[in-house]
């Protein structure tokens, strides 16, 4: 592994750098830390995506993987903490329940399907109570 | 004591992937066996692939229509000549069908037979053998009926808390614990639902759930004719959902009159089978008592530390028992310091451990003595979503366990993963953790003290300053680390399949 130098505040430090997609990776000082170049500027959306599961208009896929169980109709109402959809990847199923009273206004998968990060599976309608998303 | 015949083993086709994968081509390097790769399409750019002398596509992705196909295993492996197949663990290492399955075919499956693994590798029915030795058992539910109001009052009978495991596979797959019996029925469910998923067998037993308990397991081996011994034990309290993140051996927990009391038990319900090769007996300890859980009748992950500490290779134990030869010392093994293994898995530890997959970037294990590192990818390869998560095994070895301790943590701090997030943060925690130093974790440990996301730590200022002076020198300007989310959208919501 070849290390690169780099002096801070009268010290060399010795890291290793690689900038992969949009990410750059980054290992010093026994951590390793990786930074997302898109996200300069957009916490907003940022946070979506990396929270990437239910939001007021819908839930995304927090991971790629496969829809295994759809347990909700089109236009169904759902409370909070209702299980909407059950996703597989890497041998764990995950159950993504809906954050908030609402209908169900599209399903966008079906049982069997490869989805990606970020790929929207199920729509809301509007939300019955309008809640002010703080998005930090 | 039968005699015993030697065969002949020229070709090994390995029905497996990633990290065993490696790990049994390079013991047939060292015995100057030719290896087959029975892989799926997603495991092309890979370790093993690479390595194997011949590679056999078995079939797409998903695991059941490859690596859990009994039939395309053997035809990919009749047709590239093998003598002999290797099962590594998981998948089809425990089927007792597909151990026949080789046999028939006229090769030698490098493992039990099927009979050996129909009465021992079935939870259920090993526990007729422990019985039958008066040895201790926990207390539970084996029988046949399956219909869940059934099981629900079984386990009302039994006491809450009360776990439903798998009965034809381990791994943590299948496993619930059910504390009431309001949610006893959808628990029971949705295990006999992943037990099918994953093992082909919806048949599922329950037992009494031990909370503070220990997990301790005895390496059992069989040799050619039908001799077993043990080679001592490792603890493997450190799990999640029932899946093992860290194990040691030996176990920090057993005095000398336990280990041999252990150690003794493990080698007489593993006699009772006529079993060959290579074997783990697991107990739970608490209190001073142990309690017989059940036989793995295969090489299991965590296999490297016995290795560290005795002095043996397993796999190439395996490989000549198969090929009849003796591979037992004259004077007894013996124990000589303490090793300690962690699972490095493919997941964000600052988002409650949700899968990571992709490109792997940069990949460099810090090398030295007594430090070992069994990895099946490397850069460039892809980590996909078919399989699990865990993508290296990083042991170390050291005179006493406190040096290990030691050890470990170096060597985690300066193990470099790009490309795909991975558990070493958490694993720097979990061996950090006063609990685990002292050796008084229990399989409660990691429920109690790490089941919420760690929390992503700000960029340092000299983390910031080599990403500004990179940024300076041509590379994309860095963005804003996203340091608003702690969310752990797992928040219990996802099980083992």
């Amino acid at each position: 592994m070849i290390w690169s130098e780099i002096e801070f505040q009268g010290k060399i430090y010795k890291y290793v750098l690689q900038t992969k997609g949009s990410n750059q990776w980054l290992h010093v000082l026994g951590e390793t830390v990786a930074v997302d170049l898109k996200d300069a500027g957009s916490s907003k959306k940022s946070r979506r995506k990396s929270d990437g599961s239910s939001t007021a208009v819908g839930i995304d896929a927090p991971m790629p993987g496969k829809v295994t169980k759809v347990l909700v109709e089109k236009n169904q109402q759902v409370k909070k903490g209702t299980a909407v959809i059950v996703m597989e990847a890497m041998k764990m199923e995950y159950t993504l329940k809906a954050e908030i009273d609402t209908t169900i206004s599209e399903i966008l998968v079906q049982v069997g399907q490869q989805v990606t990060l970020g790929q929207n599976l199920v729509a809301f309608l509007m939300p019955i109570e309008k809640k002010d998303e703080s998005n930090g | 004591m039968e005699k015993v015949m030697k065969k002949v083993i020229k070709t090994i086709a390995i029905a497996n992937r990633g990290e065993v994968a490696v790990r049994i081509i390079k013991a047939c390097q060292e015995l100057g066996i030719q290896t087959v790769l029975l892989h799926s399409e997603a495991d092309v750019k890979t370790r093993a692939y690479r390595m194997a002398d011949k590679t056999v596509c078995i079939g797409p992705a998903p695991t059941n229509e490859s690596y859990l196909n009994i039939d395309r295993n053997i035809q990919g492996a009749v047709g590239a000549g093998a003598d002999a197949v290797h099962p590594g663990f998981g998948f089809l290492s425990e089927n007792a069908d597909f151990s026949d399955a080789v046999e028939s075919a006229g090769m030698i499956f490098i493992g039990p037979t099927g009979d050996s693994i129909r009465k021992l590798g079935d939870k259920v029915s090993c526990k007729e053998v422990v019985k039958s030795l008066s040895l201790p058992l926990v207390p539970g539910y084996e029988g046949d009926t399956q219909n869940v109001e059934f099981l629900v009052s079984q386990a009302e009978k039994i006491g809450f808390p009360v776990i439903v495991k798998a009965a034809a596979g381990g791994g943590g797959r299948g496993m619930k614990v059910l504390r009431n019996k309001e949610d006893a029925k959808e628990l029971i469910d949705s295990a006999q639902r992943e037990a099918l998923s994953a093992f082909g067998s919806a048949k599922v037993f329950l037992e009494k759930y031990l909370d503070r308990a220990k997990h301790i397991e005895f390496q059992i081996f069989a040799d050619a004719s039908g001799k077993v011994r043990h080679l001592f034990d490792r603890e493997c309290s450190v799990q999640r959902r029932h899946q093992k993140i860290i194990e040691e051996a030996p176990s920090p927990s057993l005095n000398t009159e336990l280990r041999e009391q252990m150690g003794n038990a493990a080698v007489q319900i593993v006699s009772k089978v006529g079993y060959r090769g290579a074997g783990t007996v697991e107990f739970l300890l608490q209190d001073g008592k142990f309690f017989f859980l059940e036989v793995n009748t295969r090489l299991q992950v965590e296999h490297p530390v016995t290795e560290m500490i005795s002095g043996v290779d397993l796999v190439k134990m395996q490989i000549r028992t198969a090929m009849g030869e003796p591979v037992f010392p004259a004077e007894p093994w013996k124990i000589r310091g303490h090793s300690i293994e962690c699972r490095q898995y493919a997941e964000n530890p600052f988002m409650g451990g949700i899968p990571s997959t992709g490109i792997i970037g940069k990949i460099h294990f810090p090398e030295g003595y007594g430090r070992r590192f069994e990895y099946g990818f490397e850069e460039a390869d892809e980590v996909t979503p078919y399989y699990d998560s865990m993508i290296a095994k990083i042991i170390v070895w050291d005179e006493t366990r406190t040096r290990a301790i030691q050890k470990m943590l170096y060597v985690l701090s300066e193990t470099i993963a790009f490309g795909v997030h991975t558990n070493i943060p958490l694993l720097k925690k979990i061996i950090s953790h006063k609990e685990f130093i002292d050796g008084s974790m229990t399989t409660r440990f990691f429920d109690t003290h790490f089941s919420d996301s760690l929390v992503k730590p700000p960029l340092t200022e000299l983390q910031k300053f080599i990403l500004a002076s990179e940024s300076k020198k041509g590379n994309s300007a860095f963005g804003k680390l996203d340091n608003s989310v702690n969310t752990n959208p797992w928040n219990g919501n996802w099980r083992l399949v």
